[in-house]
C-alpha cells in the first residue's frame, strides 16, 4: 500500500514560483497522467518526489515517511528522468547490472527481452544512442525496474511509431501482470487517455484537476453537424474545442453526457461523439 | 471484437458486448476460458481496469465466471442468458425506433409486415394519407 | 545503511579498473629501472615513487564525483548516501594504495638505491610508520581532488573563474602580508608544518601521518557541505 502524499508542496526558484501549494493524495496500483503544458511544473514534481531537488514549502510522504534523503522511502520508487543522468561511457547491460544492485526486484530477463523487442543493442554505450534510443532504454530500466511505483518523464520522446504503440501496450501487460503505481508525465495528451485511469492537470504551477478519465469524459460530449443547426444546438451551453470546416462544425459541450438532448439532435439532424480528452484539457489549461 | 473509441458508449460496455458476441457466435465456448484481462488490455491498448470493469459486468449477470488462478470462463447456460437478455432489449432498441422511423415516413405497419415477408415493395401513400 | 554499501561498490568498481592499469604500469617501469640499475654500478639514487601516485589520487578524486553522483541520484540514492558509501570508498583505494606502495617500496630497496618518500623525509624504514604516513599522503590527495571537483561543481561560469584565481590571490596576500610582518607570517606558517609533520618532534612520522590524516578527514567533512544541497547538472 505505498500511498503518496504530496503536502503543500512548494517550489521557489528565485521570482519564479514553479510549484504553488499543491495537494494531492496519489494511491496506489493505479496509471495516472501527469499533464499540463510546457513549463506547467510536472518535471519539477517528479524531481520533488524522488529528492532530486528539494521543496521550498511542504513535504512529500509516502506511506508516512518523507522522501527528503531518505534512502528507504526513494528505494520504492523508480524514475526516468528525460534528463540523462547515466554515465555516458558505460554500456547498456552494465546499467542494467547496477540497476540491480539498487533494485534487487529488476528484472534482467526481462529486460534482455525488452531490449531485444526494441532493438536495443545492450552493447552499445549510452553516448552512443540517439535520442529515441535513449528514451527507449530508460524506460525498459523503469518497467523491468518492478518498483511499487514507476515514474515516466516523457517516455515516448524521439520514438517512432510503432515504438510508441509498443511501450504503451508492454507498459499496460506489465501493469495488469503486477499492479503498481505508474505516472506519466506528458503532453501527448490523446495517445495515453486510454491508457491512464486518472488525470493529474498542472496549471501554472497549480494543481487544477485530478478526476478519473472515466468521470472526465462523462461530463462533455461533442455535438456536429451542419453549422447553423449546431449553433442552434449549443445556444446557451458552456463550449470548448468549436472546429467549424465549411459549413460543418463540431463542438464539445461541457454538459453531462447523460443530460444530452437527443431529441433535439435527431430535430437538427446532428450527431453525438465521445468528447476528447485533449480538447478538453486545451480548453483547461488556456 | 471490435471497439470504437469515438462512439459515446462506454468503452467497457462495448467490451462486454464484444465479449457476449463472441459466446453466442461460439468463439468462446461455454465452460471454456476467454482471453485475459491482460490480452484484452493489450490488444486495445486499454487500462486493464476499465477492461476488468467489462469483464465484471459480465461476471455480476451470471455469463461468466472466475476460476481462481486460471482467469475467466463462460457459463454454463451463458448463451441462454445472452440472448434473453437481447431479445428483452431487441424491442427497445430496434423495433421501437423501427416504428418511429416509419411513422416519420408515413409508412404503414402493414407496410412493414409486408417488408419483412417479402422486400422493398411498398405502395406509395403519401397522398392517400397516414392510416 | 543498504545503500552506502552499494554505492561504495560502485564507486570502488570506478576506481579499480585505473588502480589495476595504474600499478600494471609502475611495475613494469620498476622492474625495468631495477634491471637496468643492478647492471649499472655507478653512485646513484632513487626515490619518490609515491609522486605517481598522489597524481593518480588527485585525478581520481577530481573524477570521482560528477558523472558518479548522477547515476547515484538516478538510481534515487540519497545525498547522504552517496557521501559516506563514497567517503569509505576513497579510504579503501588510499589505504590499498599506501600498502602496495609500502611493500614496493621494501622490495625496491632490497634491490637497487631506492629511497621513498618517507625515508627521505624522516629516515625512517618502518613498515608501519611509512604505511601509515603514505595513507595519511593519499588520503588527504584524494580528499582534496573531491573538494576540487565539488568546488567546481557547485560554482556557475562566473563563480568558477573567480576560484579560479583564489589561490593566486591568497597566495599574493600572503606574500604581502610576510613581507609587511618583516618574514614574521612566513616562519609561523613554516614552524606549524614543521610541527604538525613531526620533524620539530625528532622526525616522528607518526605525527607527520596523524596530521595528514585529520586534514584530509577536515576537508571530507567541508566537502558534505556544497554536496547537501547539490542538483544534476548537465
Amino acid at each position: 500500500m505505498k500511498t503518496i502524499q504530496i503536502k503543500g508542496v512548494s517550489k521557489v526558484y528565485g521570482r519564479t514560483k514553479a510549484l504553488d501549494k499543491v495537494d494531492i493524495t496519489i494511491e496506489s496500483n493505479r496509471i495516472y497522467g501527469l499533464l499540463g503544458r510546457n513549463g506547467a511544473g510536472k518535471t519539477t514534481l517528479l524531481n520533488l518526489m524522488t529528492n532530486k531537488i528539494f521543496p521550498t514549502e511542504g513535504e512529500i510522504v509516502i506511506d508516512g515517511e518523507t522522501v527528503l534523503e531518505n534512502d528507504k522511502a526513494l528505494r520504492n520508487i523508480f524514475y526516468m528522468t528525460e534528463q540523462n543522468l547515466y554515465p555516458e561511457g558505460e554500456r547498456i547491460r552494465n546499467i542494467y547490472k547496477w540497476t540491480k544492485e539498487f533494485y534487487p526486484s529488476f528484472d534482467m530477463e526481462y529486460a534482455k527481452g525488452l531490449s531485444e523487442k526494441f532493438g536495443l543493442d545492450t552493447k552499445k554505450k549510452v553516448k552512443d544512442l540517439s535520442t529515441g534510443y535513449a528514451s527507449i532504454f530508460k524506460a525498459i530500466a523503469a518497467l523491468a525496474s518492478n518498483a511499487d511505483i514507476v515514474l515516466f518523464d516523457e517516455p515516448v520522446l524521439g520514438l517512432d511509431a510503432n515504438h510508441r504503440d509498443m511501450f504503451y501496450r508492454e507498459l499496460i501487460s506489465s501493469y495488469s501482470e503486477s499492479p503498481k503505481t505508474i505516472i506519466i508525465s506528458t503532453h501527448l495528451i490523446e495517445e495515453v487517455a486510454s491508457v491512464i485511469e486518472e488525470a493529474i492537470i498542472i496549471k501554472e504551477g497549480k494543481l487544477i484537476l485530478k478526476q478519473s478519465v472515466e468521470e472526465l469524459l462523462s461530463g462533455a460530449y461533442i455535438v456536429s453537424g451542419e453549422a447553423s443547426r449546431v449553433d442552434k444546438y449549443i445556444q446557451g451551453k458552456k463550449c470548448v474545442g468549436i472546429e467549424t470546416i465549411g459549413s460543418f462544425k463540431s463542438a464539445t459541450v461541457l454538459e453531462a453526457v447523460n443530460n444530452r438532448d437527443e431529441a433535439l439532435s435527431e430535430e437538427l439532424k446532428l450527431e453525438f461523439a465521445r468528447a476528447e480528452l485533449q480538447k478538453l484539457f486545451i480548453s483547461l489549461t488556456n | 471484437m471490435l471497439i470504437d473509441f469515438n462512439s459515446e458508449k462506454p468503452i467497457y460496455l462495448q467490451l462486454a458486448e464484444a465479449i457476449e458476441d463472441n459466446i453466442l457466435k461460439g468463439i468462446f465456448e461455454e465452460e471454456a476460458q476467454i482471453v485475459s484481462t491482460t490480452e484484452i488490455s493489450v490488444k486495445y491498448r486499454i487500462n486493464p481496469a476499465t477492461a476488468g470493469k467489462g469483464v465484471n459486468v459480465l461476471v455480476d449477470e451470471g455469463i461468466l465466471y472466475k476460476k481462481r488462478g486460471l482467469g475467466m470462463f463462460v457459463s454454463a447456460g451463458a448463451k441462454r442468458k445472452i440472448l434473453e437478455k437481447r431479445r428483452n432489449s431487441f424491442y427497445e432498441e430496434y423495433v421501437q425506433s423501427l416504428l418511429e422511423e416509419a411513422a416519420k415516413l408515413n409508412i404503414s405497419k402493414e407496410d412493414i409486415v409486408k417488408m419483412i415477408v417479402g422486400g422493398n415493395e411498398i405502395e406509395d401513400n403519401s397522398d392517400k394519407g397516414s392510416k | 545503511m543498504n545503500n552506502i554499501y552499494k554505492v561504495f561498490k560502485y564507486q570502488i568498481h570506478d576506481f579499480w579498473q585505473a588502480v589495476v592499469i595504474f600499478y600494471s604500469i609502475i611495475i613494469s617501469i620498476l622492474f625495468a629501472i631495477t634491471v637496468l640499475v643492478s647492471k649499472n654500478t655507478e653512485n646513484i639514487s632513487f626515490g619518490g615513487l609515491e609522486m605517481a601516485t598522489v597524481i593518480f589520487l588527485l585525478v581520481a578524486g577530481l573524477n570521482c564525483f560528477k558523472s558518479n553522483f548522477k547515476f547515484m541520484l538516478a538510481n534515487n540514492v540519497s545525498r547522504k548516501g552517496f557521501y559516506i558509501g563514497n567517503t569509505i570508498a576513497l579510504v579503501a583505494v588510499s589505504a590499498f594504495m599506501a600498502l602496495a606502495d609500502a611493500v614496493l617500496n621494501n622490495v625496491l630497496n632490497l634491490n637497487i638505491p631506492y629511497e621513498g618518500v618517507v625515508m627521505q623525509l624522516y629516515r625512517n624504514n618502518s613498515f608501519f610508520a611509512g604505511l601509515l604516513w603514505r595513507f595519511g599522503l593519499y588520503i588527504l590527495t584524494v580528499c582534496f581532488g573531491w573538494f576540487v571537483t565539488m568546488l567546481y561543481y557547485r560554482c556557475n561560469n562566473l563563480m568558477k573563474i573567480v576560484v579560479s584565481f583564489l589561490p593566486v590571490l591568497a597566495l599574493s596576500i600572503f606574500q604581502q602580508i610576510d613581507e609587511i610582518s618583516g618574514g614574521l607570517s612566513g616562519r609561523a606558517v613554516v614552524g606549524f608544518l614543521t610541527k604538525a609533520m613531526g620533524f620539530a618532534y625528532n622526525n616522528n612520522v607518526y605525527i607527520g601521518a596523524l596530521s595528514l590524516i585529520t586534514g584530509a578527514a577536515v576537508i571530507a567533512l567541508i566537502c558534505f557541505l556544497p554536496l547537501r544541497n547539490a542538483i544534476a547538472k548537465d
